[in-house]
């Protein structure tokens, strides 16, 4: 027999799936690939799982395993069958893959390991093109797995898993090979995972950017979110809020913003819209009657609505003064070809993270919509990656938030301008399930809880039910990869991100260790002056 | 309207409540004098647990048969006979059978092939020297069977005889031999059918009706299980073991329950035997086979809580043989049932579907549509 058959085809086969009966001694393995043997052509497929029994002990009556070593001890090594689900791919043509096909395998059709060469042409870069070269096939080490850059931009992805299952280091892999093409990638970190990163190219730029926002650039409707204060929460604060920031807006215009600001002795930038906000409100309390139209008149009973807006501006802008910078630039103003953008998140609460995030996806949409129809903005660069960790936190399935709405508009329009979105998250479940289907491309790592994993499969055209309950015993750094940015679905071994990331795993016990060391070293003075003794 | 005739008119309810205690008394005949009798037998002669052998090199055997109608009034059967032995290496071999016979009587006389078949390979067997040699059956029922095949009364009618002596100088072959059934094989069973129908001509001056010859025929098909019943026995005398899961025997105890329905009944649930009962293997007389042999018989339960199995020992095996085979037996018993003859079973076996499958695609996949029936 050839080393390369596997088994041949068993009855009831569909043009979707087939079993297959392995040869004595050979043990087929889930995510390998398989060549059959057709009519009039050969059917690619993938080995979805594989079930073994032993003759001798298919008896329901063999309750304890005495009786095994019973039977083994008679017959010796047990008859052992092999049967393996295969998943079709599609139709090989001239070693060219084609759509699934329309009839079944004829049953005892010979099954085959798919030859490397063949897979490496699937996996290979698109022709005349580089790919994002992501790592190899988990079961052939021998072939590499590259992904379409243009699929991954018009089609999205998500890459999905829990704590320590290898998501961190997929998504620098596929940062590091997006930036080294020259592609423009932002990436929003949420928990300062990744301050500090390199990119192994000569020409690959990394910056690391604080979070700052021109409150000037924000709509009356952002800046409402940022202070808690929407139409439908609280009617009558928005409308006051409305009038304030129309009032600070026009006299931001005419430059006598200041003017306003001098006369409550807010100290803030002279072109600071929120302040001006703050000012006109505050001003508009104290002289009520005032006959200034910069000014809010409101009934009297309206006192308690517009005392209670200015209190929300004054703890905004005392709380986020860092953020909130007037004449900051945007974010997006840092991104540039061959580079990578950090957006560092990790010291601001989730509101502000959710303005900021929010913020700068539709700035970049938008950017990219304007250069793309020609009107404006043609130095933007794009297209543009942009990667939000913490997903599940931004984009949560239960409440509406600003970077929902961004997310949702870049995941319906990102393909038309060039903005592709990738979401990742270790909680699947509670991300928006719109936004998460609209992700096409998958990159799946270990999953563990059953509820993430249905909601995964609910989520993923091409996966199969096998497939999600082999994402348990997915070691680190293997996944599921599914979706158009590869030709057919693969299980992966990523590759090691070859630059310096930061987030690693602590080393808790080699940091208790060293320091440890360095206090059993310290003189007993050095010791109780280091501690304030 | 109807006329009340004075008879009675009875609810099957009713009757089946009245008839219920009586039912049950019969049935589990606990106490009371045969239940007493019973239990007294029991407390005599079980002896309760069983140790652990040292018989190492156990071979057994089993057959199975199938057929399937291939056209009204003609069968196809398939026969097998499969030996497992544990050596060193587990050794296992298995024989086919198959042939085309007329549908009448034909579940007996595919029975007959099996048996033969059986035997044969257990006398081949014998050449690899297993220590035991276990056959699924009893050798007692195999030999006493109140048979269609065989309704000439104890002595072998004239004809028969002729008939016999005619066969065997015919065809040349020592009906012992090999290791399938001769009188099944088609073409022979072909040439049996004209010296049957020839002698029988002669004897009663007139054309034989074709149930007088198939019925001989049947007889000669059976005297080759017993002739080579009598040659296994003769040689693997010490050896030769039968075990039966079911048997409606009731020669131990000789009561109105059959032998295992008691043990099973009167007996606890821990491991245990019956200290053996001698029997006498005697064939019929109309075999023409005088040969006898002793038979040790006993039941035993080779793990707690399982049924009983029926245990026949050819030879005068003493008891302390008994216990050593039985001890052998249990170590290798899964579910109270020896492992070995469970494997055989399984090596034999020719299940409805298969049967089906073979003869529909396989055996003369050439007839189809309206000449197969039942298609």
């Amino acid at each position: 027999m050839e080393s390369d058959v596997l088994g041949r085809i068993a009855p009831n086969s569909t043009p979707v799936q087939a079993e297959m009966i392995a040869y004595a001694g050979v043990v087929p393995k889930v995510g390998d690939y398989v060549v059959i043997d057709s009519e009039e052509s050969q059917l690619l497929g993938m080995v979805s799982n594989v079930v073994r029994g032993a003759l001798e002990l298919a008896r329901s009556d063999l309750l304890q395993a005495n009786y095994y070593d019973t039977i083994l001890e008679v017959v010796g090594s047990p008859s052992d069958w092999l049967k393996a689900t295969i998943r079709m791919i599609g139709v090989l043509s001239r070693s060219e893959l084609a759509g699934l096909p329309r009839a079944p395998p004829p049953t005892g059709a010979l099954v085959r390991k798919a030859p490397a060469d063949l897979l490496r042409r699937i996996f290979a870069p698109p022709e005349g093109r580089e790919g994002i070269k992501l790592g190899k096939l988990l079961t052939r080490g021998d072939v590499v797995v590259h992904l379409d850059p243009d699929e991954l931009i018009s089609r999205h992805l998500a890459v999905l898993a829990v704590t320590g299952g290898g998501k961190s280091n997929s998504v620098a892999v596929i940062l590091e090979e997006i930036v080294r093409m020259g592609g423009v990638a932002i990436l929003f970190d949420v928990h300062s995972e990744y301050t500090g990163m390199t990119l192994g190219c000569p020409h690959c730029e990394v910056e690391t950017v604080d979070p700052v926002l021109d409150p000037n650039t924000l709509t009356v409707e952002e800046l409402g979110s940022l202070l808690g204060v929407t139409y439908d929460n609280a009617p009558k604060q928005f409308i006051y809020l409305k009038a304030a920031y129309r009032r600070a807006k026009e006299l931001l215009i005419r430059e006598r913003l200041g003017e306003y600001l001098r006369r409550t002795e807010i100290e803030a930038e002279m072109d600071d819209l929120l302040a001006g906000m703050q000012a006109i409100i505050q001003l508009s309390l104290r002289e009520k009657d005032s006959d200034d139209r910069f000014l809010i008149a409101f009934p009297s009973n309206d006192r308690g609505s517009i005392e209670s807006l200015l209190a929300k501006v004054d703890f905004v802008r005392s709380k986020y003064g860092r953020v909130l910078r007037p004449a900051a630039g945007e974010l997006v103003d840092h991104l540039n070809y061959g580079k990578l953008v950090i957006v560092d998140l990790g010291q601001l609460d989730s509101d502000l993270t959710d303005i900021v995030v929010g913020k700068t996806l539709y700035t970049i949409l938008m950017r990219a919509k304007l250069k793309r129809i020609g009107r404006g903005y043609e130095d933007f660069p794009t297209p543009v990656f942009a990667v939000l960790e913490e997903a599940h936190a931004l984009i949560p399935s239960v409440e509406h938030t600003y970077t929902s709405s961004a997310a949702a508009s870049i995941a319906k329009e990102g393909r038309k301008f060039g903005v592709g979105l990738c979401l990742v998250s270790q909680r699947p479940k509670r991300l928006n399930s719109d936004v998460l289907s609209q992700m096409v491309n998958k990159i799946i790592l270990r999953v563990v809880e059953p509820e993430d994993q249905a909601y995964v499969r609910r989520a993923t055209e091409f996966l199969s039910e096998e497939m999600v309950s082999y994402l348990p015993s997915l070691d680190v750094g293997e996944a599921v990869v599914v979706g158009p940015m590869v030709r057919i679905p693969a299980l992966v071994k990523v590759r090691l991100f070859e630059g310096k990331r930061g987030g690693e795993s602590m080393k808790a016990y080699e940091m208790w260790r060293e320091g440890l060391k360095k206090r059993l070293s310290a003189s007993p003075d050095e010791y109780y002056d280091s501690i304030g003794g | 309207m109807v006329v009340e005739s004075g008879l009675p008119f009875e609810s099957i309810e009713e009757a089946v409540i009245e008839a219920r205690s009586r039912v049950s008394s019969f049935l589990f005949p606990k106490s009371g004098v045969e239940g007493d009798a019973l239990l007294s037998v029991i407390r005599r002669e079980w002896r309760g647990g069983i140790g652990r052998g040292e018989i190492e090199r156990i071979a057994a055997i089993d057959g199975s048969n199938n057929s399937d109608y291939f056209t009204l009034g003609q069968i196809i059967f398939v026969v097998s006979a499969s030996l497992f032995m544990k050596d060193s290496e587990p050794v296992v071999a298995r024989k086919y059978q198959i042939g085309v016979m007329d549908d009448y009587h034909y579940r007996e006389r595919v029975s007959f092939c099996r048996e033969t078949m059986e035997v044969k390979m257990a006398l081949r067997s014998l050449e690899l020297e297993p220590e035991i040699l276990l056959m699924d059956g009893s050798f007692l029922a195999m030999v006493d069977r109140g048979l269609w095949s065989t309704p000439y009364g104890q002595k072998v009618p004239y004809p028969m005889r002729r008939i016999l002596r005619e066969v065997e100088s015919a065809l040349g072959v020592d009906l012992t031999q090999g290791l399938v059934s001769h009188t099944h094989l088609m073409d022979i069973s072909s040439r049996i059918e004209e010296i049957v129908s020839s002698v029988l001509e002669d004897e009663k001056g007139r054309p034989p009706e074709r149930d007088e010859v198939k019925r001989a025929m049947a007889f000669i098909e059976r005297y080759e299980v017993l002739s080579s019943l009598n040659e296994l026995l003769r040689r693997g005398r010490g050896t030769l073991v039968a075990v039966a899961k079911r048997s409606g025997s009731r020669l131990y105890f000789n009561s109105r329950l059959p032998d295992m329905e008691v043990v099973r009944r009167y007996t606890s649930l821990e491991s245990g035997y019956l200290s053996p009962k001698s029997a006498e293997l005697r064939f019929p007389q109309y075999s023409g086979i005088d040969d006898t042999y002793r038979i040790m018989l006993t039941y035993a339960r080779l793990e707690t809580a399982t049924n009983p199995l029926r245990v026949e020992v050819v030879g005068d095996a003493d008891e302390s043989f008994l216990e050593e085979l039985l001890g052998s037996l249990a170590k290798y018993s899964v579910r109270g049932y020896p492992y070995h003859l469970r494997r055989v079973h399984e090596l034999a076996k020719i299940g409805r579907d298969l049967m089906s499958h073979l003869a529909r695609n396989l055996l003369v996949p050439e007839v189809s549509g309206r000449e197969r029936l039942g298609e």
